[in-house]
């Protein structure tokens, strides 16, 4: 963007000249050095109101104004990441909650389950206690090594939400793909839940995706900021 | 702009032009009126706008095809024929694997078209200065310790579970087929090396460090089994140790190797 000035001879406001002087008056400007500062923004689009920004108004990143308009950028991203923080949060304690709920009551569900199957084949159906044990033993370790693994996801989650102030990026990345991978997963065991609370599911999803993108925005402008330091 | 203002009615000279919105006389070499701040040319006059930047970056593409992977493999999952436990045909055992290898396939179109949506991701350079020999030896060896370390964990689940070990039952009807090499060892190696080591790993090493990026398209690796759930955790390790062969490397030349061999030796294993 351009720098404006304005001549002190005959007040033209116009860009720097290779050789300091005013286009109009051919006087040197370098005394109009001071009307620079409130000259500083870059005319973009539309009338100057009095007491107002024109319309369209770009500010030169150097401006204080320009900064302010940065600050708000990045305050906005910082609140999209908090709000991810939230998700991420919410999602590992919903998670480490239920899963230990899981794992403490394996064997009473599974045993849940036995019943009912054996329910179904009916009172003539004949079962060795022996293979019956032992199914049930399989599968109530097995249950507890999948909740054990939903425990862990969760506390992956609580700690992506933690860590995503600092590192918005992978954890933000991180977060939306083990949410998609675990339910997945879980889908995959259970059909069943892959419908359960879809809408709120979704709005995760969206929520996830919104952080993803402003946290490379977030993380863009840390970047430049650092530069310009 | 017009070399004649509404403003002034006469003729200017060539290096002042009358604005286009106020009318009053602007140098020509300005780029924006100093007096209302429009720009020197009419939006019509200047071509069409730039275009603001897409939202959607490579990296949510990367995300989206991920998504829509686990949503085949779902698919796949309940639509497939489950193999019986016991008395599987020669028949079975072929249409298991006809039906798996058409899975593939269709897996093969879906990284394709995530490669032509997605793009070529940034080329980067290769972390190691080995030479190339002695980094092919050590990654070979490398493959031989992560698939140790699989079948200790397989074998310590197995234990707590209390399963013994069972052959791969479809494996154990037709034998070391063309098919079944292609559907377990040939197909994974290419296309999900194609994925997740370089469209996945290159495209995140421009958002984030290269030891994050292995570690994320690594968990992705993993969480793509979702057949088999109990296993992800080591393969997410085996797709750490893939992405780095990748990154050290600069090519997909050895992960793939290093995948076909990890099948290969596993398959040879459930025989």
């Amino acid at each position: 963007m351009a720098d404006w000035m304005v001549c002190p001879g005959c007040q033209l406001r116009h860009t720097r000249r290779p050789d300091g002087l005013c286009p109009r008056c051919k006087q040197s400007v370098d005394s109009g050095e001071a009307a620079l500062a409130a000259t500083a923004s870059a005319p973009v689009a539309g009338p100057v109101r009095e007491g107002h920004p024109p319309v369209g108004f770009r500010a030169a990143p150097e401006s204080p104004s320009a900064a302010r308009l940065g600050d708000l950028a990045q305050a906005a991203r910082g609140k999209e990441l908090k709000s991810a923080r939230t998700i991420m949060l919410f999602v590992g304690i919903v998670s480490i909650l239920a899963n230990g709920y899981f794992f403490s009551a394996a064997a009473s569900n599974v045993q849940e389950e036995i019943d009912k199957e054996l329910r179904k084949l009916g009172p003539t159906f004949v079962v060795d206690p022996a293979k019956l044990a032992e199914v049930k033993s399989q599968a109530v370790r097995t249950t507890k090594l999948i909740a054990f693994g939903g425990l862990v996801l969760g506390a992956v989650f609580v700690a992506c939400g933690l860590l995503v102030q600092k590192h918005p990026v992978p954890m933000t990345v991180t977060a939306l793909i083990l949410y998609l991978g675990g339910n997945a997963v879980f889908g995959m065991l259970n059909p069943a839940s892959l419908g359960a609370g879809w809408i709120v599911k979704i709005f995760i999803v969206i929520g996830l995706f919104k952080a993803v993108q402003a946290a490379f925005a977030y993380q863009k402008e840390m970047a430049t900021t650092a530069e310009a330091a | 702009m017009t070399t004649a203002g509404p403003a002034s009615g006469a003729t200017v000279p060539s290096e002042w032009v009358n604005c286009w919105r106020c009318g009053k006389r602007v140098l020509r070499a300005e780029p924006s009126c100093p007096h209302c701040l429009a720009p020197r040319r009419r939006q019509s006059e200047r071509g069409p706008a730039a275009e603001p930047p897409s939202p959607i970056t490579p990296v949510t593409r990367v995300l989206a095809f991920f998504g829509l992977m686990l949503l085949v493999l779902i698919v796949h999952g309940a639509t497939a024929e489950p193999l019986p436990e016991h008395g599987l045909t020669p028949q079975n055992a072929r249409a298991h694997l006809r039906s798996m290898v058409g899975f593939e396939i269709f897996d093969a179109i879906v990284v394709g078209i995530a490669a032509w949506t997605i793009g070529s991701p940034r080329k980067w350079r290769r972390m190691s200065d080995a030479p190339a020999g002695w980094l092919w030896a050590s990654a070979v060896a490398g493959i031989g310790l992560v698939l140790a370390l699989n079948l200790a964990y397989h074998t310590v689940l197995r234990g707590y579970i209390g399963l013994s070990a069972a052959a791969d039952p479809v494996l154990a009807v037709t034998g070391m087929t063309p098919l079944l090499l292609f559907a377990y060892c040939l197909e994974p190696a290419v296309i999900e090396e194609l994925f997740f080591r370089y469209l996945a790993l290159d495209t995140l090493r421009g958002v984030m460090n290269v030891h994050a990026a292995v570690a994320v398209s690594s968990v992705m690796f993993g969480l793509a089994h979702l057949g088999v759930p109990l296993s992800i955790p080591m393969l997410a390790l085996v797709g750490v140790a893939l992405g780095y062969a990748r990154v050290a490397s600069g090519g997909l030349a050895l992960p793939m190797l290093l995948h076909f061999l990890h099948n290969f030796v596993i398959v040879l294993l459930r025989g």
